[in-house]
């Protein structure tokens, strides 16, 4: 039978104006690339490369750890709240941030071990309801479509410290990312969910220096200068599993039911279409850190950060088409920490404040989302072996995206167990 | 040529025809098997396939002297390379008036068509 096939495509990207959003900035290519921090970073402003954790050590700064006086497992659990719209939406989660081995060997070395997410991939985007008019059919109809997501990719870290020279360390860290991220689109159209669901799994090597030197001196205040340099050893690659979308008529979500139910049948039909290296993101990283410390304890820390993605087709993996393709930070902070054998309760706490400024530029809309806010916090030490519990607050504000005037609230709550290791006891 | 991924929302096949009917049924059914068109006796009936399913469109009227029937499910699992073969058996139902006469046309401008809708979600 000859056929004249006539057909009507609905070209549906453009109806994804934003209605309703939940993280947004994890929906451009793999995610937000911001860097998850312990508690006590978070505290100063934040920022990871300088001194926040005790006097000279940062938690996730490998080339500070030989300045610690015993091995430490630390966990860090955080959460984030974000109000869009002056709090008429209100999306809020809790995870756990890393877990830690630090090791230091004889004042000198270190090993430290740690896993944590490295990208969160979590949105929810609600486009708003169209009425589409279909000339061919002669009818009209009500269409909304919405993505989201959830997953990400996880970093498992090794890192070594050793000295250049009686004023220089450096350390390296080889940073291995891995793991997998689901996105599901529905489009309803009158009233039926059509959804398609597709699982990205993400592979990379990456690689970062650490450097640190005690060279520096301004009139009597002691300095600390810190320079941090990430590459990728093995660019982060994408491959993606596109499920066949289905009509979602008993409105599971899933893709289920007999031959009644979800339309097509799920015995027929065909396998998942894999597409191997759909995108690449191929980072490049400078960090600087100036650690100033004016009077005994007190330390004025500053560091400014640039990071941005030479992959050239990461933003194919974003619902959105885009990526951020850069982010340059700059912060300025101020800790007190506490005395090596405090005598009194608040010379055991350490304190910490500090402001930062984030601007994000979008690849392909040339867009800048600019985010400024600030952050403090405390940290407390128990115990004969200098155990430490640190809490971090940052309140900030995000703007230059389709939903301006985000404001985003973060908590974070370590707790850092210290231990004997590698250290010669003293005969009794 | 069809893009990955798509799910057919709307398709319709049209049939021009010539009747006085008022009222009848009309069933179409995937083949399992292709047949050559000189082998067709008038009322031969071949094996259906009901892989992805018995029988497709049921229609009472034409409009416009065009019969429809709804083969959404029929071309969304050729799409999906579920049906081997990709021809349609007509058949009236049994509760039609034997006397009465429905005609197919199949020429000049009339050539069946099939009107489509899918979903992308890209």
């Amino acid at each position: 039978m000859l056929l004249r096939i006539k057909v009507v495509l609905f070209s549906l990207v453009a109806l994804l104006s934003v209605g309703f959003s939940q993280s947004l900035m994890n929906a451009f290519g793999i995610g937000s690339p911001a860097s998850n921090f312990d508690a006590a970073s978070m505290g100063t402003s934040p920022m990871s490369l300088l001194p926040s954790f005790q006097e000279g050590v940062s938690i996730s700064n490998p080339v500070t750890w030989s300045q610690l006086h015993y091995t430490y497992l630390t966990g860090t659990y955080g959460g984030q709240q974000s109000e869009i719209q002056s709090g008429l939406m209100k999306n809020g989660r809790t995870y756990l941030q890393q877990i830690q081995l630090i090791i230091p060997i004889k004042k000198k070395y270190a090993f430290g071990l740690s896993i944590g997410p490295n990208t969160n991939r979590l949105y929810s985007i609600v486009g708003v309801e169209n009425l589409v008019d279909d000339g061919i059919y002669g009818d009209s109809l009500t269409v909304r479509k919405s993505v989201s997501g959830y997953g990400g990719i996880t970093s498992l870290k090794p890192s070594v410290a050793f000295p250049l020279t009686s004023l220089e360390s450096m350390a390296i860290t080889i940073d291995y990312l891995f793991g997998s991220s689901r996105g599901i689109t529905s489009i309803s159209i009158d009233g039926t969910n059509y959804i398609q669901k597709e699982q990205d799994i993400y592979s990379g090597t990456m690689m970062k220096l650490f450097f640190h030197s005690k060279r520096l001196k301004y009139k009597d205040y002691g300095m600390g200068f810190y320079l941090s340099l990430k590459n990728a050893l093995k660019p982060l690659s994408v491959n993606r599993i596109s499920h066949q979308p289905f009509e979602d008529n008993n409105e599971s979500g899933n893709h289920d039911g007999s031959y009644y139910s979800d339309f097509p049948d799920l015995s027929l039909i065909p396998d998942a279409i894999q597409s191997n290296s759909i995108g690449e993101i191929d980072p490049f990283e400078i960090q600087v850190g100036l650690d100033v410390n004016i009077r005994p304890r007190l330390h004025i820390l500053s560091e400014g950060s640039h990071w941005y993605d030479r992959g050239d087709n990461g933003h194919t993996v974003s619902v959105l088409n885009d990526k951020i393709v850069s982010l340059d930070q700059i912060s300025l902070g101020l800790a007190l920490f506490s005395r090596r054998l405090p005598r009194q309760i608040l010379n055991q706490f350490h304190y910490r404040g500090g402001f930062f400024a984030k601007q994000y530029t979008l690849y392909h809309k040339g867009k800048r989302i600019d985010e400024k806010g600030f952050s403090f916090g405390f940290g407390v030490k128990f115990g004969v072996t200098d155990n430490q519990i640190d809490f971090g607050f940052s309140i900030s504000q995000r703007d230059g995206l389709d939903v301006n005037g985000e404001l985003i609230q973060q908590f974070s709550v370590g707790i850092s167990l210290g231990d004997i290791w590698f250290i010669k006891r003293r005969e009794r | 040529m069809l893009p990955d991924n798509i799910i057919f929302k709307d398709a319709d096949l049209y049939l021009k025809c010539d009747t006085t009917i008022n009222s009848f049924k009309v069933f179409a059914y995937p083949f399992k098997d292709s047949i050559s068109i000189n082998d067709i006796d008038l009322f031969s009936v071949e094996q259906m396939d009901t892989t992805a399913l018995e029988f497709i469109g049921a229609t009472s009227s034409t409009v416009d002297s065009l019969l429809i029937l709804n083969v959404r499910d029929f071309v969304n699992y050729i799409y999906l390379n579920q049906l081997t073969h990709y021809e349609l058996q007509l058949s009236s139902s049994t509760g039609n008036d034997p006397f009465s006469t429905l005609t197919f046309i199949n020429a000049g401008p009339f050539k069946p068509y099939i009107i489509m809708r899918y979903v992308a979600t890209n």
